[in-house]
């Protein structure tokens, strides 16, 4: 079977290729590689935020995710790969590897410095791919579409983000104190309302109204206390 | 009214200074709508449960409850704890959902399932109408403090808080507010328990003992005809003073919890922070304040009566009047402003959720008018200019009426129509369109119309006996809710199977 090989950085240009890159392997019938190469070349901070600047990368996204999800809707075959070392070099090593027939990859329009430093990858990728090079070079507004589409698909839907939270385990606890609190302050109310003459029995040098009262005050503020303590706790085990 | 008080006016101006030096510092920071109506949500979650509480606890809180337990003891009390309780129902279900799905408004969290313009629509206008109701008594409370506090008339009192208001929701929206809520939560918290403090050194008595003793002996409370009715105390201090008919307090009682998690202007401030844990801290930190706070008017209610400072025909000023007698004038000119800093806070809340509902929910996504960001965030100030000057015109139209009686009916009205709405867009899977749109429209109409024919608008022959109408429209909007969407749902399978058929 043939492959299709896609080298991506989460950046936009690459974004925008992963479009191109299952469309091309469902129209071969092929399986998209997504191929992410991390790269070791030590770097300072200062340097790695103009990078990410410089590609407009959307924060914290390393493309991997969207690629899959891509390839699912249009049910293509996908594999990961992931791959440490000098990108250019890694690319061309894979593709060999998988027997890709063609690479597509994206570019961004570097400007003035940055081109000089950055210099361009897909550049270097053509000149020593054994094979066809998709180079993908979207444009303003082909990027929007691409942003649109990244943000659709790796936003949960609505449904999915509430479930994400009413399945963990400290929702559920939630609900129980809930329904035990419900319950309580029931109680409260009906003898606040229809069985009145308990609450002025005297206790503790007070009356019952005003002992439960006070209570249901204490318990609330415990019961929120004591519930943060324990879901904060079981988000740092997840 | 009173001559001008030099003290207190100074006070006051110093206040009213720092608020509008906030709105301007933080004007800079505000470019989109975003920044606008949530802060960016880069609220911390401290900052935000205090900014909750600020929000909250309202004048109904403060001059409202203090003023209700002076007059009416244990039924006065009793919205102290409903108050309170209410924020389980947002601690346990609303809050971390609720910040996972919305974005700028109440509408924008039910519309994330339909994105249906009926139920944006509708819920816009709930949200308006909750408002309202709710901004009313603050506007009261704003008019009956600052004349009494510098010597200004009832009408200016209303025109300078709705000016000042004005000018932090149209400088910096959500930011500004953010600050005042949060200073002024922080503050309202030190000025209870200073007073109370104040109430028992004065008393000489134990916390307890105070409390005790009200049971033993009688209970003086002033008449509006000048008088003053003697009661037992232990009648005092047990439900039955205000609320003689029981079903009255039940449905008191059943609109405040459940009222809470449907205020739309409470549940915007979740999405000023980032995370949705970071909403369920936020609301722990709330309740951990307000707990403190409510538990302490008890005291300052029954103080008031204990040492008489009461005026029978303004309740909502015992708690100043309380502080005058404990502490002399400066303690009086500082508890006012803070009660002044309280109204602040809160209307600013329900002023940006009215905004947020006309400019946001009807203009940009109803009528479909696409702006680009900087003229979004122009109609959003001006819409929050509108809403604070109907807002002023409202104070003074409802001069004299009682504030918490009137908030709580807010709280009805919202947990008739915005609760139902919300729980079933959460967690209920078969929810449908139609269902929360007629959910929401049964319980805004049931719950208003059964306020205009309650005792409390037609002085005799009313034809619904309660003063809450909460008993009836609050299982009504819930029903609706789920009838309407069990109907719609068949019917919306059915035509699925017809046209797989077909």
């Amino acid at each position: 079977m043939s492959t299709v090989l896609l080298a991506t950085d989460g950046s936009l240009p690459a974004l925008a290729a992963t479009v191109k890159a299952v469309a091309e392997a469902k129209q071969r019938s092929a399986t998209l590689v997504i191929l992410k190469v991390v790269e070791q070349i030590p770097r300072t901070t200062l340097e790695r935020a103009s990078d990410s600047r410089a590609l407009q990368r959307p924060e914290g996204e390393d493309g991997i995710e969207y690629a899959k999800e891509l390839a699912a809707i249009d049910k293509v075959p996908a594999t990961v790969l992931v791959k440490e070392g000098p990108v250019v070099g890694e690319i061309i090593r894979a593709a060999e590897e998988t027997g890709a027939e063609l690479i597509v990859m994206g570019t961004s329009s570097l400007k003035g410095l940055n081109r000089l430093y950055l210099g361009s990858v897909a550049k270097s990728v053509v000149s020593q791919a054994p094979v066809s090079v998709l180079v993908v070079k979207p444009t303003a507004g082909e990027a929007e579409t691409v942003k649109a589409r990244v943000r659709e698909i790796i936003e949960p839907s609505p449904a999915k983000a509430v479930a994400a939270i009413t399945r963990t385990r400290q929702f559920r606890v939630g609900l129980y104190l809930f329904t035990a609190y419900i319950i309580g302050y029931a109680i409260f109310v009906l003898f606040g309302s229809y069985i009145r003459d308990v609450f002025q029995i005297l206790v503790f040098g007070l009356n019952v109204g005003l002992v439960s009262g006070l209570l249901i005050i204490v318990v609330t503020i415990a019961l929120a206390v004591g519930f943060n303590a324990y879901a904060v706790r079981a988000e740092r085990e997840e | 009214m009173a001559e001008l008080q030099p003290l207190s006016f100074g006070i006051f101006v110093a206040i009213t200074m720092i608020t509008i030096g906030i709105s301007i510092y933080a004007a800079r920071r505000v470019r989109t709508a975003g920044h606008y109506y949530v802060a960016g949500g880069g609220v911390r979650w401290v900052v935000n449960g205090f900014a909750i509480a600020g929000d909250y606890l309202s004048a109904a809180s403060f001059l409202g409850i203090t003023g209700l337990v002076a007059f009416s003891g244990y039924d006065g009390f009793i919205y102290a704890i409903g108050f309170l309780a209410g924020w389980i129902v947002a601690l346990f279900l609303v809050a971390e959902p609720l910040r996972a799905i919305g974005k700028y408004t109440f509408a924008d969290a039910l519309t994330s399932k339909f994105r249906s313009k009926k139920i944006r629509l509708v819920a816009a206008i709930s949200t308006l109408v909750v408002s309202v109701f709710y901004l009313i008594p603050q506007m009261v409370g704003s008019g009956a403090i600052v004349g009494p506090l510098i010597g200004l008339d009832y009408e200016i009192g209303v025109v300078v808080i709705g000016a000042l208001v004005i000018t932090i929701v149209a400088t910096a929206g959500m930011v500004s507010t953010t600050w005042v809520q949060f200073i002024k939560g922080f503050l309202l918290l030190i000025a209870a328990i200073a007073l109370t403090i104040g109430v028992l050194v004065v008393a000489g008595l134990g916390p307890i003992e105070f409390l005790a003793q009200f049971l033993n002996g009688t209970v003086d409370i002033p008449t509006v005809s000048g008088g003053v009715k003697t009661v037992p105390g232990d009648v005092f201090m047990s439900p039955g003073m205000k609320y003689t008919n029981p079903l009255d307090f039940v449905s008191l009682a059943m609109g405040l919890i459940l009222g809470t998690a449907a205020l739309p202007h409470i549940l915007i401030r979740y999405f000023t922070v980032p995370k949705p844990s970071d909403a369920r801290k936020s609301t722990v930190i709330a309740i951990v304040v307000m707990g403190v706070f409510y538990l302490l008017t008890l005291y300052l209610g029954l103080g008031a009566n204990y040492f008489g400072t009461l005026n029978p025909s303004d309740a909502n000023l015992a708690a100043p009047m309380l502080a005058m007698y404990i502490g002399g004038e400066a303690f009086y000119a500082i508890i006012s402003s803070i009660a002044f800093a309280t109204i602040l806070g809160t209307v600013a809340g329900l002023i940006m959720a009215s905004a947020g509902a006309i400019a946001h929910d009807i203009y940009t996504e109803v009528l479909g008018k696409k702006t680009d960001e900087k003229r979004a965030l122009r109609i959003s100030k001006l819409t929050a200019v509108s809403v604070g000057v109907i807002a002023i015109a409202l104070g003074i139209l409802a001069k004299g009426q009682n504030v918490a009686f009137l908030v709580g009916l807010a709280f009805a009205i919202a947990a008739s129509a915005n609760l139902p709405a919300l729980l079933c867009t959460l967690f209920w899977k078969r929810t449908t369109e139609w269902g929360i749109v007629m959910g929401i429209v049964v319980g805004l109409v049931s719950s208003v119309a059964l306020i205009a024919i309650s005792p409390a608008m037609m002085s005799t022959g009313a034809l619904f006996s309660l003063y809450n109408p909460g008993i009836v429209s609050i299982p009504l909007g819930f029903a609706v809710t789920i009838g309407v969407s069990l109907l719609t749902g068949n019917r919306a399978k059915a035509e699925a199977s017809e046209t797989a058929a077909g």
